[in-house]
């Protein structure tokens, strides 16, 4: 404090310590909100993205439940009806009835190749319903039943997903 | 008068230091809350877990306890494997319930194979209802389980007990 060496008075000495203590705190309580908020930004995005997956899995879980898909059998109620499904593929009245850029349905095990035909089905892989665009996926594990036709006919159930995405967000 | 400019000085390096502990107090508290609201996402993703073991479970298999084409499941063939059962084709059913299970799983993993998942765990269990005594009816693993990242679990019932399932996937 050259300035106030000769002229400043002890208790003017007092203050201006004071003053730069509470400059010095004011600096870093800004720097720390500074931290914070880049931090709480940063997570945020991430919380963002969680809530848009959660969203689309519900819808996932939702379309799978809806009657258009589910297996009409009480002892399954998140199974999906491939035939259905097949039968839906094609349909006119059913072209922008999902609200969604992309739905699709998977059968993961056993392991088939191809997208799902009149001519090759069952013995193919995806049935895509909806294929706007490449959205951001969700996806959640179901259970794929048809009715096989083979040794006089039986319910068969596969493991498989369905993939559903909405528009994206920016 | 040195003598006092020296225990001044000492006096504002303890106020410093003091400082910078409550600052570091500060930050070590900060991080325990944000790891600790880390913990429930990783709960939340047992929802696909729990998906996967429902999917499985109803998994046409390829064992017909009683007649053709009468397939069982894989809940009817966890319950065949603990009554020691044949298939029609004259397989046990706890060897066509390990196939079985180990391709669904082996083959699931694939859609995994960009993650960091590096183990993966399988279990049932057979006990009588109010009895804490367990009989182990299969155990399919992968790796080596350190960290259990997700787990999701169900029961069937199988009288006069259930039989508990489980999955977990480690990293």
């Amino acid at each position: 404090m050259s300035f106030c060496r000769v002229n400043c008075s002890k208790g003017q000495l007092k203050i201006q310590e004071m003053a730069f203590a509470l400059l010095a705190i004011i600096i870093f309580l800004v720097i720390s909100g500074l931290f914070y908020f880049v931090f709480k930004a940063s997570s945020l995005k991430e919380d963002v993205g969680e809530q848009r997956e959660n969203e689309a899995r519900e819808i996932a879980r939702r379309i799978a439940n809806t009657p258009e898909f589910s297996w009409s059998t009480s002892e399954c109620s998140n199974c999906i009806d491939l035939d259905k499904l097949m039968a839906l593929k094609d349909k006119e009245s059913y072209k922008g009835f999902w609200n969604l850029e992309h739905l699709r349905i998977e059968v993961i095990y056993p392991v088939k190749n191809g997208e799902c035909l009149k001519v090759n089905y069952p013995e193919c892989s995806s049935i895509t319903l909806v294929n706007k665009s490449i959205a951001p996926l969700s996806s959640a594990f179901v259970s794929l039943c048809r009715q096989e036709f083979k040794k006089q006919g039986y319910i068969k159930c596969e493991l498989g997903k369905i993939y559903a995405g909405g528009k994206k967000v920016e | 008068m040195m003598h006092k400019m020296k225990k001044k000085a000492q006096e504002e390096i303890v106020g410093f230091v003091a400082i910078v502990v409550i600052v570091a107090v500060i930050f070590v508290v900060f991080l325990g809350i944000s790891a600790r609201q880390d913990v429930p996402e990783l709960k939340k993703e047992s929802k696909d877990i729990r998906n996967f073991l429902d999917g499985s479970m109803q998994y046409t298999s390829d064992c017909a306890l009683n007649y053709e084409p009468d397939y069982s499941s894989v809940a009817e063939l966890l319950k065949a494997c603990y009554a020691k059962k044949k298939c029609i084709n004259g397989k046990e059913a706890c060897v066509e319930l390990n196939r079985t299970m180990k391709e669904i799983t082996e083959t699931s993993w694939k859609a995994w194979k960009d993650s960091p998942i590096k183990a993966y765990k399988f279990e049932a269990h057979y006990s009588l209802n109010n009895s804490e005594k367990t009989t182990n009816i299969i155990t399919i693993s992968k790796g080596e389980c350190g960290n259990i990242a997700r787990k999701a679990d169900n029961f069937i019932d199988s009288y006069p007990g259930i039989i508990k399932y489980s999955f977990q996937l480690c990293y």
